[in-house]
């Protein structure tokens, strides 16, 4: 079997250079080109101030800014627009002091027990701030209410 | 042009975490085409002899295309405003419904009480199929009452 490089090979055996061409090259001068070692000297630093790398000046950090404001923007608009997090808020010590009814579960019977406990006027301890708004009071029972009709993961839709 | 690529990024990271939300309602159901038909469904919940006090029921579509259009009170005085539910139910196919009365035993209903009436769309030819869970069913002292949720499709004028 013939491989693609074996007929490269063949091909570039196959290549001659015109007569003139071999022996104008033959003709050439060949002793060495005299340059200046200040010359050399010059070239080898422009060089080297060409090729330096910038992270050794600080200049190169502060290109990966943009970079990284973008990616840190990204990421809060995905965590913004995806809401992962909105939904599963699950903090025991408040769980545990939203159930006022010490059932377990968080729903309409603990905002009922929170808007008996104010009607009656027996409920100022902090304890029942739900909020945090620093009061105890009807809006403690609606924040109650509104987290225990909370659809977790949407409906079906 | 691509002299600070992170702004580049944050660009278009920000169009299209604004063009995804759209493009996703934009598949909503065919009821936003204007098709479908609307129905209310009333919701019940048997408290026996007890007085019902508190409740927390979940409506769900089990069948077909529906989307929950609106939510309307109860029937009882203690029922009368529509109850508590997450707004974000709207449109969607499941709700949790929950509402109390602090009243005195006298002036809250029992037996079969209608608590609520969801108002749907209904999108399609297939008949749809609901279903009614009682979470929770209370007396006027916040205890846990033996009760039953049932519901009926209001019949067209």
């Amino acid at each position: 079997m013939q491989l693609p490089g074996d007929k490269c090979k063949e091909h570039d055996e196959a290549l001659r250079a015109p007569e003139r061409l071999v022996g104008a090259l033959k003709r050439l001068p060949r002793e060495r080109v005299f340059v200046p070692r200040t010359v050399d000297d010059a070239v080898l630093a422009a060089a080297r101030r060409q090729l330096r790398p910038e992270a050794k000046s600080g200049r190169g950090w502060w290109r990966l800014v943009p970079w990284a404001v973008g990616g840190a923007a990204a990421v809060i608009i995905g965590l913004i627009t995806l809401q992962p997090g909105r939904d599963t808020p699950h903090d025991p010590v408040a769980a545990r002091l939203e159930d006022l009814n010490n059932d377990g579960v968080l729903d309409v019977l603990d905002a009922f027990a929170l808007a008996r406990e104010i009607e009656v006027g027996v409920s100022r301890s902090d304890s029942r701030d739900m909020n945090g708004d620093g009061r105890t009071d009807r809006a403690d029972v609606e924040f109650l209410l509104a987290k225990a009709v909370r659809l977790e993961k949407g409906g079906r839709s | 042009m691509t002299r600070n690529p992170g702004f580049a990024s944050f660009g278009i990271v920000a169009a299209l975490s604004l063009l995804l939300p759209a493009g996703l309602s934009a598949q909503q159901p065919a009821a936003e085409e204007g098709r479908g038909r609307f129905a209310a469904i009333d919701l019940f919940v048997d408290s026996g002899k007890t007085p019902l006090a508190a409740y927390q029921v979940e409506f769900m579509a089990t069948n077909g295309v529906v989307q929950i259009a609106g939510i309307e009170g109860g029937e009882a005085a203690a029922f009368k405003e529509p109850p508590a539910y997450d707004p974000k139910a709207m449109q969607r196919d499941r709700v949790v419904l929950a509402g109390f009365s602090t009243s005195k035993d006298a002036a809250l209903p029992s037996g079969i009480v209608r608590i609520a009436t969801v108002h749907i769309r209904v999108s399609g030819d297939r008949a749809p199929g609901f279903e009614l869970r009682l979470h929770a069913a209370a007396d006027s002292t916040g205890r846990r009452i033996a009760a039953k949720a049932t519901y009926a499709e209001r019949e067209r004028p």
